[in-house]
């Protein structure tokens, strides 16, 4: 297996947020693969990273699902690639994921904040 | 439905190539976007590159993983673990075949025994709701006839039961059949029923009508017949004019009214019937057979209003919840009817009448006369086979491991490149079951192929006429045949594909790493070895006890003489003889046959040798002879003609003769059995025998075995024909040599005599008695077969076993030649491996052997189940053929050129 990596400031992400994360993304507009990593990681500010290993398998489970679409585009520097845009379903999918989340984060900072 | 999976699973299959296309281009087009910006951000074109590759991380596991995500990843797997397990046993073909075919006959052999079990035991009749039917059977400490009279039937049948319906049947008789477009008449079999009878079955008819409730109605007075639709194939070409058609039956004429459904073949398992009239046609017919009946009763008149004369299975259709309500009810009809019947009787009588009652067996299966008879020798052959399967399997999964041991740098490179352990075991895994279904397949053929086979020389018939029973593989089959195939693999399969995936893989990764040289090592492999010794022990010791208890049959003193007899199967009654007309017949038949040359003598039996034929008479008495209380004095009887005993060969110990001048029923001659059995220490002749005491005993036979080898003599009396107005079924001609020779004449001589008089079996009587043990013989034949298989793949095993362990042990015999170690030295060596395993096999099986084959005893038949010479004779071939199989390797290791073994290394 490959060898440890020298600990980075690098915050995992939590189970199940990366789709959500790659949803939020693509809200702005289609994406292929590597410009989606690069934004999460440019939007968390270098925190997030996204290890291809994980972003590819949620990508093509998430079309699966009927919440992305993709197809075959050049892009702007002329790199064939292809690109995931959100559906009517994954937008849905995006609105329920984003409240949960937002509860969830209410509900931990009462929890901390109370302990403290 | 399956059309629409296929296309589905292709068009999947497609895509999903496309789908992988497109993933590898999409991972490329993520490297050069990387690569791009790199670039961009100043990295040199070279580093570029080889970074994005390297945060990229592990490519193919990637693809892997991503590829999981859609869905059909298992099925595909499986798809790739089959052609890649097909590849794999297409590179090693000499493999392939042997794993296949021991299995396939191993899963063959038992899949035929099963099926021929599943047809006596598990199929059901072809009728509606076949689990509501139930026969009538009666209880009782004595021995009691299992049949009904009409009367009787007619009772049961009106009795306000609650029953959906009963109805009555005879025995299945083979009559004199002819068409009325003439032709050869031929012995068919044919069932007299009641009107009910098909209905009660809940069976329509392929053409016509069935037998109904009209059809009860006047004795004599229904000459219609149903005809079976394999007669009706045979016979009329499936004609539909087949209605209206007149059929003779033992000389009278019926009307065909129907036939019955195709896949019905009667409710006799091993009897299929080709034609069924009424009951109330029994006279008409002369039918005469398996009944029994009582002194008031006259066997000569129509049966059917006597209410002596028992003769009917009676079948009812209850659902299973009413059954014992049903069988209150039809029980009480039947204690009342027996109450009024006993009053008339003497005490003793009483009694014996009175201690009976009813019970309902399930009747799903229908009937079988050899049902209980075939059940344990067909449970213990496929015991052993079972054994001969258990070892295809060690065998198999021996060489499944010498193969893994060859592909173990295969392994270990793959399990290093991160493939996990269950996947690989997976794919063995497949590797195996793709064998037991190959072998499963294969194996189904065999047992299609053999099991009418079997059935045939189970019943001695002969290979051109249809089998007595189908025994085809049907759904039972099929599913008892995935069952073991599964398992079978599974049990060759698992046990290898672990042991093949458990490794060091450094250790496993070098080419030289062999095993260390020294002394004998237990191996899996080795231990598989020693117990195929075990269970083919097993296997060839049955066999043996089989072989050489057919072979004590076969010489077993029967009491008369086998060898110089033909016996001739005559049926006057069927061809409408009266009583009357018999001992002109007879007289003729005898003369006539002792004037061919080449004939000692003739004479006629009631019933012949060796045929089970037998006629029991009960409450005999025996002057002098008191019988303890409840004892009912049961005597076999024949009726015999004048010259019988020395036509036979019978040698009469005491006392003369019949005399042909003596009077009908003043004299009997009793075998020596009813001497040793009614007169300790008395002299019988003179004393006075028979239900009324009105015969006197003249002469004392020997004993003799005249129904199955397998039963020594009953007690026994014989009667003579001469003045009885008996039908006889057998005529014996002595013949001065060999009795073949005098078949064509006799026929011949016969026909002249009596044209109407059908011939259906003329069989020198050593024939006879050895078509008597066709089930042993079919025992014996295919355990012998089995145990040589076994014999062979257990040998086969340790041969495998010692060359691969002297392949691996070239380089340490070499360094022990070049240190001066002699060929002979070397040979023994290695020979005393083998004889280690093959000793562990023998101790471990020996003791199998005596505790298991107690449970066979009562098929053996003049020696024990533990016999010693049996015994110690097997353990010698084993060992002698085991040695022989080790010898080969050994011997060339003892060979081995030490130079060429040592450049090796």
């Amino acid at each position: 297996m490959a060898a440890k990596e020298p600990y980075q400031n690098r915050v995992e992400l939590l189970q199940g947020t990366l789709d959500m994360l790659i949803l939020k993304t693509l809200q702005w507009g289609p994406q292929h693969g590597h410009g989606i990593g690069q934004a999460i990681r440019a939007g968390s500010g270098e925190l997030l990273q996204v290890e291809t290993g994980s972003l590819y398998p949620a990508l093509h489970r998430l079309e699966k699902q009927g919440w992305l679409s993709s197809e075959w585009k050049v892009s702007d520097k002329n790199q064939k690639a292809k690109y995931y845009r959100l559906t009517a379903a994954g937008k849905r999918q995006l609105l329920t994921e984003e409240s949960n989340w937002k509860r969830l984060v209410r509900a931990i900072a009462g929890v901390m904040k109370a302990a403290q | 439905m399956a059309y629409h999976r296929l296309k589905s699973f292709l068009y999947r299959t497609v895509r999903r190539r496309q789908a992988g296309r497109d993933l590898d281009e999409e991972i490329r087009a993520h490297l050069a976007i990387d690569k791009q910006d790199r670039l961009e951000r100043g990295e040199t074109a070279e580093f570029a590159g080889q970074n994005a590759r390297r945060t990229l991380g592990n490519e193919l596991l990637i693809k892997e993983v991503t590829r999981d995500m859609w869905g059909w990843a298992t099925v595909e797997r499986i798809w790739r673990d089959f052609v890649y397990a097909l590849r794999q046993l297409r590179r090693s073909p000499g493999f392939a075949a042997v794993a296949i075919l021991s299995l396939a006959l191993g899963i063959g052999a038992n899949s035929a025994i099963f099926s021929i079990l599943n047809a006596l035991l598990f199929k059901s009749l072809p009728v509606r709701a076949p689990d509501e039917l139930f026969v009538l059977h009666q209880q009782s400490h004595a021995t009691v006839p299992q049949r009904f009279s009409y009367p009787m039937f007619l009772r049961f049948r009106d009795a306000g039961s609650g029953a959906a319906g009963v109805a009555a049947m005879s025995h299945v008789a083979r009559f004199q059949t002819l068409l009325e477009t003439g032709g050869q008449a031929e012995l068919v079999p044919v069932q007299l029923v009641s009107a009910e009878f098909f209905g009660v079955l809940g069976l329509s008819p392929a053409l016509g009508r069935l037998l109904a409730p009209g059809d009860n109605e006047s004795i004599g007075g229904h000459p219609v017949a149903v005809i079976s639709h394999g007669y009706w194939r045979r016979r009329f070409a499936e004609s539909a004019d087949v209605l209206g058609r007149k059929i003779r039956l033992n000389g009278n004429s019926f009307t065909i009214v129907g036939v019955a459904p195709e896949n019905f073949r009667g409710v006799w398992v091993e009897s299929p019937t080709d034609i069924w009239i009424p009951l109330v046609m029994q006279a008409s017919v002369r039918y005469a057979q398996n009944y029994s009946d009582h002194e008031d009763a006259d066997p000569e008149k129509p049966w059917v209003p006597q209410d002596f004369i028992e003769w009917l299975d009676v079948i009812v259709r209850v659902k299973p919840a009413s059954a014992s309500k049903v069988r209150n009810v039809l029980n009480g009809a039947f204690l009342e009817s027996e109450e009024n019947i006993a009053r008339q009787m003497e005490p003793q009588k009483r009694r014996y009448f009175l201690e009976r009652s009813l019970a309902l067996d399930p009747f799903a299966e229908g009937f079988s006369n050899v049902r209980r008879e075939f059940t344990s020798p067909l449970f213990a052959m496929m015991a052993m086979l079972a054994l001969v399967l258990l070892i295809a399997c060690a065998n198999t999964a021996n060489l499944l491991m010498a193969r893994s041991e060859g592909r173990r740098r295969e392994i270990a490179v793959r399990l290093s490149l991160g493939a996990s352990r269950t996947r690989l075991i997976q794919q063995l895994l497949t590797e195996s079951f793709l064998l037991a279904a190959a072998a499963a397949g294969l194996g189904l053929l065999l047992a299609h192929w053999a099991s009418d086979r079997l059935v045939r020389m189970a019943f001695g018939t002969a290979v051109s006429s249809p089998a007595p029973f189908p025994a085809g593989v049907d759904r039972n089959v099929l599913l008892f045949t995935a069952g073991i195939s599964i398992a079978t693999g599974l049990l060759f399969g698992l046990a290898p594909a672990f042991r093949a995936t458990k490794m060091e893989l450094g250790a496993a990764m070098k080419a030289a790493a062999r095993n260390a040289p020294g002394r004998f090592r237990f191996s899996a492999a080795k231990l598989l070895v020693a117990a195929q010794v075990a269970l083919s022990l097993v296997v060839v010791f049955g066999a043996a006890l089989f072989a050489r208890s057919l072979r004590n049959l076969a010489n077993v003193e029967l009491g008369f003489d086998r060898e110089h007899v033909l016996s001739v199967w005559i049926d006057p009654r069927s061809a409408g003889y009266d009583a009357a007309q018999l001992p002109l017949l007879y007289r003729r038949l005898v003369e006539r046959a002792e004037a061919i040359p080449g004939v000692r003598s003739a004479a006629v039996s009631m019933c012949g040798l060796a045929v089970e034929c037998r006629s029991i008479t009960d409450g005999v008495k025996i002057s002098g002879y008191q019988p303890a209380p409840g004892e009912e004095v049961r005597i076999q009887y024949n009726y015999v003609g004048p010259g019988y005993f020395s036509t036979v060969g019978m040698h009469l110990v005491n006392g003369p003769d019949f005399d042909p001048r003596d009077k009908a029923g003043q004299f009997v001659i009793v075998n020596q059995a009813t001497v040793r059995r009614y007169f300790a220490n008395r002299n019988p002749l003179g004393q006075r025998f028979g239900e009324n005491l009105q015969s006197e005993i003249i002469g004392v036979v020997q004993d003799a075995r005249v129904n199955r080898v397998r039963d020594s003599a009953a007690p026994m009396a014989y009667y003579p024909l001469e003045g009885n107005l008996v039908y006889a079924e057998s005529l014996e001609v002595r013949a001065a040599g060999e009795p073949n020779t005098v078949v064509t004449d006799v026929r011949k001589a016969l026909n002249a005599v009596a044209p109407d008089l059908p011939i259906d079996r003329i069989t020198p009587l050593a024939l006879q008695v050895d078509r008597s043990l066709s089930t042993e013989r079919m025992g014996s034949v295919v355990t012998t077969a089995f145990g040589v298989l076994a014999l062979g793949l257990a040998c086969f095993g340790l041969y495998g076993v010692m060359a691969y362990a002297v392949s691996r042990r070239t380089s340490e015999i070499g360094v022990r030649m070049a240190l001066g170690a002699r060929p002979a030295h070397v040979l023994w060596v290695v020979l005393k491996e083998a004889l280690i395993l093959i000793a562990l096999g023998l101790a471990a099986g020996v003791p199998v052997v005596i505790f298991a084959s107690r449970s066979i005893s009562a098929l053996l038949y003049g020696l024990q189940p533990n016999d010693p010479v049996t015994l110690l004779t097997t353990v010698g071939i084993l060992t002698a053929v085991a040695v022989l199989a080790a010898l080969w390797p050994a011997w060339r290791a003892s060979r081995v050129n030490p130079v060429a073994a040592l450049r090796n290394e």
